[in-house]
């Protein structure tokens, strides 16, 4: 499952669309909107993407991953538009028969997306509004 | 003619989403940035940091561009959280 979202993650959904019985370990990575950034409070976020490159970037980084690692399954979900603190914006699941893959995989999508995918994310201050861009490299 | 798409802060810089450019033969995406450039000369300031994409593949300013390609252009990206 590789999908760009606007309305709320459902991670349940996820890790069952990665569950096989030949997985011993399922890992997952939840990226939430966190209330403040550099001592700054944020009061929500919204995230601008580019969709048919994303799905594209999305793609690449399950299909080098199954290559990387013996994955049963991985699943990346991000999702758009306003989002409120606490609230998801990325859901990854990967599931392998030992945890160590599983892992790993999972640090790895994250990592890669966080510098692949043309996803751009603006916090929201009580005073204001900022493009963070390139935050994540 | 050519397709030309900003993301983002360069959105917001050059205040469209997308415009066509006129483009009669092959040529770079410097060349395209250079002419976007003399519209906006706040762009400049992206130069060394900018992400290009050229039919939805990621590619560089020496890249080459042809009619009815689509090129572009957005800052570093910054997807996820945590």
């Amino acid at each position: 499952m590789i999908r760009i979202v606007e309305s709320k993650i459902d991670r349940e959904k996820i890790v069952q669309s990665v569950s096989t019985p030949e997985s011993g370990a399922i890992a997952t990575f939840d990226g939430t909107v966190r209330n403040h950034s550099r001592e700054k409070p944020v009061t929500h976020l919204h995230y601008e993407v580019f969709p048919e490159m994303a799905l594209k970037e999305l793609e690449k980084i399950r299909a080098e991953a199954m290559q990387r690692w013996p994955l049963n399954g991985m699943a990346i979900v991000h999702r758009v538009g306003r989002m409120e603190i606490g609230e998801s914006s990325v859901f990854i699941a990967v599931s392998s028969a030992h945890r160590k893959d599983a892992f790993e995989a999972c640090r790895f999508a994250i990592d890669t997306l966080k510098t692949t995918v043309p996803i751009w994310k603006k916090e929201h201050y009580q005073d204001g509004e900022v493009w963070i861009e390139g935050y994540g490299q | 003619m050519l397709k030309v798409r900003f993301f983002a802060s360069l959105k917001d810089l050059v205040g469209e989403s997308e415009m066509e450019m006129q483009l009669e033969q092959e040529t770079s995406v410097r060349k395209i940035f250079q002419q976007l450039e003399t519209r906006f000369p706040e762009i400049k300031k992206y130069e060394s940091i900018l992400l290009v994409a050229v039919n939805m593949e990621y590619a560089d300013l020496d890249s080459t561009v042809t009619p009815g390609d689509e090129v572009c252009f957005f800052p570093p990206v910054s997807g996820g959280t945590g």
